[in-house]
């Protein structure tokens, strides 16, 4: 009788361990969808990306770490402006953050570049009005939100047309991003000669990250336990 | 049993936690515009209109027909260039195809003229025949380019 009020007990404690694991993996899985009563609201965390620049869309923008991302991009067209402060002279090559580029004469095209204002997890570029030799460059910081290490895991650029070569950079797979640390990306898009009128072209630059495995002994759990200090004896790894 | 439960659930928890991942996007989208020249509204002059014929070919070949014209004496036509692109342009080339002893020149735009979008230039082309009396044809083609090429 004894035997079986403790196995009774063993099995309601193992539910709830099991129940707590399974909060466990919820949490490390969480998307943060809320749901409110009857509402549907978003929680917006401070997600991955935290500021994104075009090159072309007629501002200087300033960000306080770095001062001006992409001095040049004044507004207006010197000799031909299609689109007024709405972009500037069209840039002729890619740009380096901080450092003005070689523009062309003109404001043909232009380039606009947002974030998505909620997740953060989505940049959006949009070339309008684009033409051979055309050369935007948009810049982005990735910061790590995480009180963990996280490692890019993967990067993967779709881009599977010969009329647009794509550049991208400041990021690369393996890189570790410490709590709160950001790097800053840079994405070029060069309309190549072979470009057809009239035609719509996609760039998808997918950028996987992962949670840094804190005592690089490949076991999961242990990097859970790792981010306690007092419990992170040195023996075990 | 409880501490075997204790370690298993611990391990859901840590692997649930250690295998946070996200996916992150830079979503493109380039639309390109259209560009290019033509050659429009081809016009004799009215002096001579009885012994020149201007007439468009293809959008950037004009074409030229001088009927029993008096020799080595110069008769004349316009026409116009069009950028019909968002894109500003510039003539690359004017090239003349012209028979033995015919002479011929554009006026208005010259190899490396600048179009802007929507832009429209009046042209005229004048040319001469060797012989009275004899029917000659001949083209003039341009060719356009982007004005960054």
């Amino acid at each position: 009788m004894k035997r079986f009020r403790f196995a009774k007990a063993g099995l309601v404690c193992l539910a709830v361990v099991v129940a707590l694991g399974s909060l466990g993996v919820a949490y490390g899985y969480s998307t943060g969808t809320l749901r409110t009563g009857d509402m549907m609201a978003m929680a917006c965390f401070t997600g991955p990306f935290t500021w994104v620049v075009s090159n072309d869309d007629g501002e200087v923008t300033n960000i306080s770490t770095y001062g001006a991302i992409d001095p040049g991009d004044d507004g207006g067209g010197t000799n031909y402006d299609k689109w007024a402060g709405q972009s500037s002279d069209d840039p002729s090559e890619l740009q380096t953050r901080g450092v003005e580029c070689a523009r062309y004469d003109k404001d043909v095209a232009k380039t606009t570049a947002q974030m998505s204002s909620c997740d953060r997890k989505e940049i959006t570029v949009r070339v309008e009005n684009a033409y051979p030799c055309y050369y935007p460059t948009v810049f982005f910081g990735l910061k790590n939100p995480k009180n963990f290490s996280v490692k890019i895991k993967s990067i993967d650029i779709s881009c599977d047309t010969p009329e647009l070569t794509v550049t991208f950079d400041g990021i690369t797979v393996g890189d570790i991003l410490s709590s709160g640390e950001e790097v800053v990306g840079r994405l070029g898009i060069h309309t190549e000669q072979c470009a057809q009128q009239n035609s719509i072209y996609n760039v998808k630059v997918k950028i996987v990250l992962v949670q840094k495995e804190e005592s690089g002994c490949g076991w999961g759990w242990w990097g859970w336990w790792g981010r306690w200090h007092w419990w992170h004896w040195g023996w075990w790894c | 049993m409880l501490s075997i439960a204790l370690l298993v659930s611990l391990c859901v928890t840590g692997i649930g936690y250690a295998g946070w991942t996200d996916t992150v996007s830079v979503d493109g989208t380039v639309e390109t515009t259209s560009w290019g020249g033509s050659l429009s509204d081809p016009d004799p002059s009215v002096p001579n209109s009885k012994n020149i014929t201007l007439s468009v070919a293809s959008p950037d070949t004009l074409k030229v027909r001088v009927s029993y014209a008096k020799a080595n004496t110069p008769y004349t036509g316009t026409f116009k260039v069009n950028n019909t692109g968002t894109v500003p342009i510039k003539i690359k080339s004017i090239v003349p195809d012209l028979p033995s002893g015919v002479t011929a020149s554009v006026s208005g735009v010259s190899e490396g003229y600048l179009l802007e979008p929507g832009e429209t230039k009046s042209a005229g082309v004048s040319t001469s025949t060797p012989v009275e009396g004899k029917e000659y044809d001949f083209t003039v083609t341009f060719t356009f380019v982007l004005w960054n090429e």
